[in-house]
Formats: C-alpha cells, structure tokens, sequence
C-alpha cells in the first residue's frame, strides 16, 4: 500500500472515530468496554458521558483499575460476576439491572446491556456494555410495588375484616330468626291469651247484664201466667179462639223463659274451672245423659274414641254443656232415627303441638250456608216452632272460644247431614 | 174440708193479686197476699197461714231476711214457706234451703205447678 493510500484510510478512520465519539458524549446514557487478556479483565474504556450517571470521569476508570466494579453496591456484584461469566462461557446473556454508588454517594439504579466480541479461536478479547440510568423507572416500580404490597395488605386485611363480619352477620342473622321465632310464637301465646281474657271480660259483662235482665223479666212473665191461668179458668171453656189465646200467652211466655234460661246460662260461663281431664271420659258420660232422647229417637250412635289421648285442661261441666248441646241439636235433625257419630283423635299442628280433635255428626237435613255463616251467633234457630231459642251453638261456641279452642260446623262432603269439628289445644 | 190459709208476701202487687184470685177460685184455699216483709212476724200470728209463698228479692226486708225472722218465731218456725223467686242460681237456692224452706220454684210458674208444691208441702207438714 503506498503511502497516500495508507494516509486516506487513515483519515477515514480517524473521521469515523470523531463521529463515534460526537454520537456517544451525545447520548446520556454511556458506554463502557472492558478488555481481556488471558481471560482477565485488562483494562476499561468509559465513555465521557458516563461522568452525568456515575459521577466519575473516564480519567478516573483509567487511574482506578477496578472502579468500574468497586462502583456496584457490594450486595449486587454477584449479578456482575455471573453475567462477565456466561459472557466468557459464550452464553448469550440477557441485560441485568443492579446498584451503583455514585462518586458523591448517590445510589442509582442503572440497566447493563453487554455485547462481547471474540477472536477467531473463540476466545474473549472484549466487550462492549451500554450503561443506562433506569432511577426513575426502578423508583416508580418500587414505589409501585410498595403500592401494591400495601394495597394487597390492605385488601387482605378488608377481606379478613369482611370475613369476619360476614361470620359475625350470618349468627346475627341467625339468632336474629331465632329470635324472630321465638317472638313470633310469644305473640300469637300473648294474643291468644288477650283473645281469651277480652271473651271472658265481655261474657263476664254479658253475664252481670243477663242475671239483673233475668230477674226483672222472670216477675212480669210470672204475672202474665199467673194471669192467663186465671182468665181459662173464668172464661167459657167453649170458647175455642180465647182458649186457643190463652194457650199462645202461655205458651209464649215459656219460650220467653227457655231464652232467660239461657241468658243465665251463658251468664254463667265466665266463672270457667279448668282442671287437666280425660275428653273421652266426659264426651261418654255426656251420652249417657242423653240416653234417653238418643234411644227414643231410634238413633245408633257410633262411637270411634282414641285410646291414651292426652289430658287436656278444660272444664268438665262446661265441656259437658258443650256435647250435651250438639248431641242434642244432632238428635233433633234425626226425627226419624240415624246415626250419630262421635269421634276423638290427636293430631299434630303446624305449630308442633298436638291438638286434640272431636267430630260429631249427624244424618240430619243439613243446614244451608246461610244458616251455616251464622250458626254461632245468639237467637239463629232452625228450631223456632220446635221451641228452639238459638242460645244453644251461642253459648257453645263461647265455652269453646274461653277454652282458647276452635269449633266449626259443616254438611257433610260423602252423606247428608252435618259434622261439628273442636280442636283442642293439647299443650 | 177447712180452708187452708195461704200468705203470699211478693212485692210484685199484680202477682200477689192473680196467686190469690187463682188459689181461691179453687175453694181450697184463703190467701192472704202482702207486698212486703216488714210485720211478718205479727202478720202470722194474725192470720196463722199453713203455707207462706215467700218472695225473695224484696225492698227494705228480704225474703232471706224474711225467713230468719219466722225461723225465730215459736209459731214461725213451723209454718212451711216456699220460695216464689226470679232468682234461679243454685246459690241462691242453696241460701233459702239453709234456712228451712220446703220448696223453691223459680218464677214463670203456672197455677198448676204452683198447687202442686203447695199440696206436697202441706202434706209434709201434716
């Protein structure tokens, strides 16, 4: 090569190592080469930008051999060693990120990207890493993961929080039915028991009303007999219509008693002495009093009574009252004889007790829905010519209702006739 | 046959009137009928009755009253009385009975009834 050839490629070279110098003091980041020899580090080149990320000058680096590796904070330097040694193995490496410490004691994180370059036999001679200042992003993570630890902290601590409230609402809620049951049951006992005191003060009202009205209509009536029977004494005994209105005055005058016996039946009610007793014992001895309406009437009475059914706190001369009352009113719709049906059995209630139940039915005419809706109110009688005075099912009812017990009347759905159903509390 | 005497004592006037028209009408029997209790002791040993129908519920003297007063009384005490009353408790009944009455019939009571208790009645005290 002659001499101005050698001097122009000379020039070119020397024109491209200003232009690779002007790019690289340029750029912030900086760039380094670390030389080997005998796969040792020899020596290292910093860029003169590396002053603005480390703080030392390239000066520095060439007066202080190791500084490039003293700069990295001691607990990184493995991160340094492993990547210098998968670059001498020929391993392509990935860059790293670590701590430096500045020349003025600032710690920097910065990312280390590293190119080598080997000789033909594959040895390493050098290699080429571009240092990167990556403080900013490195603190924003970490302030980001910080962030997001805390916030995990936070939200684990809210789910535990959560958790526990959630426990501490499901036995709230819990006992809350519970207790929501029991209250429910104790407002239905307390409104039971009001139900039973209001019927009792009113028939206690009724029945101070009953007794005074008793007396002072019993004297009138006393002398409107006594009256009439003077007058068929002293009037022509062939004198058919005043004989005949004689016998209607009398005979009104009974019926009008029949009512006041009544009244002061009813009025009777209020003073009630419940003791526990066998239902069976007192619906049995009931038909025994009846015996002889039952059997001069022709009628069969079949009876089905449940063997070992509770005691049940009533009281028996009421109670008696009560089936004396339909066995006879179930007599009376059989003129011409049938079949009188008594049962009694236990039963559960959707409450959880038990109930004691008694049906009685009869193979009477039945009764129409009419009479049926108001069955139970004082003076409705389908017996009015019979003598009837519609106290009877009245006062029935009322012994019924102070036993805190249900009654109903019904025709019957398979046969004629009608069937009174009483459910008795058996608690 | 003598008269039996009858003394009605009812502070219902018109009752007192028909038991007395009722039971003389039959000839058997005089009554004398009073609207009150207040001299029954007097009045019985005036009129010297075989019988008393006595009312109960009566102003100033009851017939309670009224049947204490002749239990005391030498000739009242074997007079028989039968309560005529509006009261049909058995309470009450059980009162008048305590005191040594033969008889009570609760009011609305006919003139046959009436006769009835009144001749069973004598003829106890007989």
């Amino acid at each position: 090569m002659d001499e101005s050839a050698y001097k122009l490629i000379e020039d070119k070279l020397r024109e491209c190592q200003a232009r690779y110098k002007s790019i690289i003091d340029a750029v912030t980041d900086y760039v380094f080469t670390v030389y080997f020899e005998n796969n040792q580090v020899n020596q290292t080149v910093h860029s003169q930008t590396c002053e603005a990320v480390t703080g030392y000058e390239p000066a520095d680096f060439i007066l202080e051999p190791y500084l490039w590796i003293k700069m990295v904070v001691t607990e990184d330097h493995h991160l340094i060693y492993r990547q210098i040694n998968d670059i001498k193995q020929n391993i392509q490496v990935q860059p790293i990120e670590h701590r430096i410490k500045r020349k003025d004691g600032e710690i920097r994180w910065v990312r280390a990207t590293c190119v080598p370059a080997y000789d033909d036999k594959g040895t390493l001679m050098f290699y080429t890493g571009l240092i990167k200042d990556i403080t900013d992003r490195k603190m924003a993570e970490i302030s980001l993961q910080q962030l997001n630890e805390e916030l995990e902290y936070r939200v684990r601590l809210r789910t535990d929080e959560l958790a526990h409230a959630n426990e501490h609402l499901v036995t709230e809620v819990n006992e809350r039915k519970i207790t929501e049951e029991r209250l429910k049951i104790a407002y239905n006992e307390l409104k039971a028991t009001q139900e039973q005191l209001v019927q009792a003060e009113k028939m206690q009202l009724v029945g101070r009303l009953s007794s005074g009205v008793a007396h002072e209509v019993k004297n009138p009536l006393a002398i409107i007999i006594q009256g009439a029977d003077f007058l068929s004494k002293n009037i022509a005994s062939d004198n058919e219509q005043i004989q005949m209105t004689l016998k209607c005055i009398k005979e009104a005058v009974r019926r009008a008693d029949m009512i006041i016996k009544g009244l002061l039946d009813f009025s009777s009610i209020s003073a009630i002495n419940y003791k526990p007793e066998d239902i069976n014992a007192i619906i049995t001895g009931s038909l025994n009093l009846v015996k002889t309406e039952i059997e001069k009437n022709g009628i069969e009475v079949i009876a089905q009574l449940q063997e070992g059914l509770p005691l049940i706190n009533v009281d028996k001369n009421k109670m008696q009252q009560v089936f004396i009352n339909l066995f006879l009113n179930a007599v009376q719709a059989m003129p011409d004889g049938g079949k009188l049906g008594v049962a009694s059995f236990i039963e559960g209630t959707s409450a959880g007790n038990t109930a004691v139940i008694i049906k009685i039915n009869d193979e009477g005419e039945g009764i129409s829905e009419e009479v049926r809706q108001k069955i139970f109110e004082p003076f409705v009688t389908t017996k009015r010519r019979q003598g009837g005075t519609g106290i009877g099912l009245f006062i029935v009812r009322n012994i019924i209702k102070m036993h805190g017990a249900d009654i109903t009347i019904a025709n019957r759905s398979a046969c004629r006739g009608t069937e009174v159903v009483m459910r008795l509390n058996s608690n | 046959m003598d008269k039996k005497k009858i003394m009605v004592i009812d502070d219902e006037v018109d009752f007192v009137s028909l038991v007395k028209m009722n039971l003389e009408q039959t000839q058997d029997y005089l009554v004398l009928g009073l609207n009150n209790a207040k001299d029954i002791s007097a009045n019985v040993h005036n009129f010297k009755p075989d019988l008393i129908l006595l009312d109960l519920v009566m102003p100033s003297i009851g017939g309670l009253e009224a049947a204490q007063i002749l239990n005391e009384d030498e000739l009242g005490k074997c007079i028989p009385i039968i309560v005529t009353s509006a009261l049909g408790k058995d309470a009450d009944k059980l009162k008048a009975y305590k005191l040594g009455v033969v008889d009570y019939i609760v009011k609305p009571v006919d003139t046959d009834n009436l006769i009835a208790a009144i001749e069973k009645a004598l003829r106890y005290k007989k």
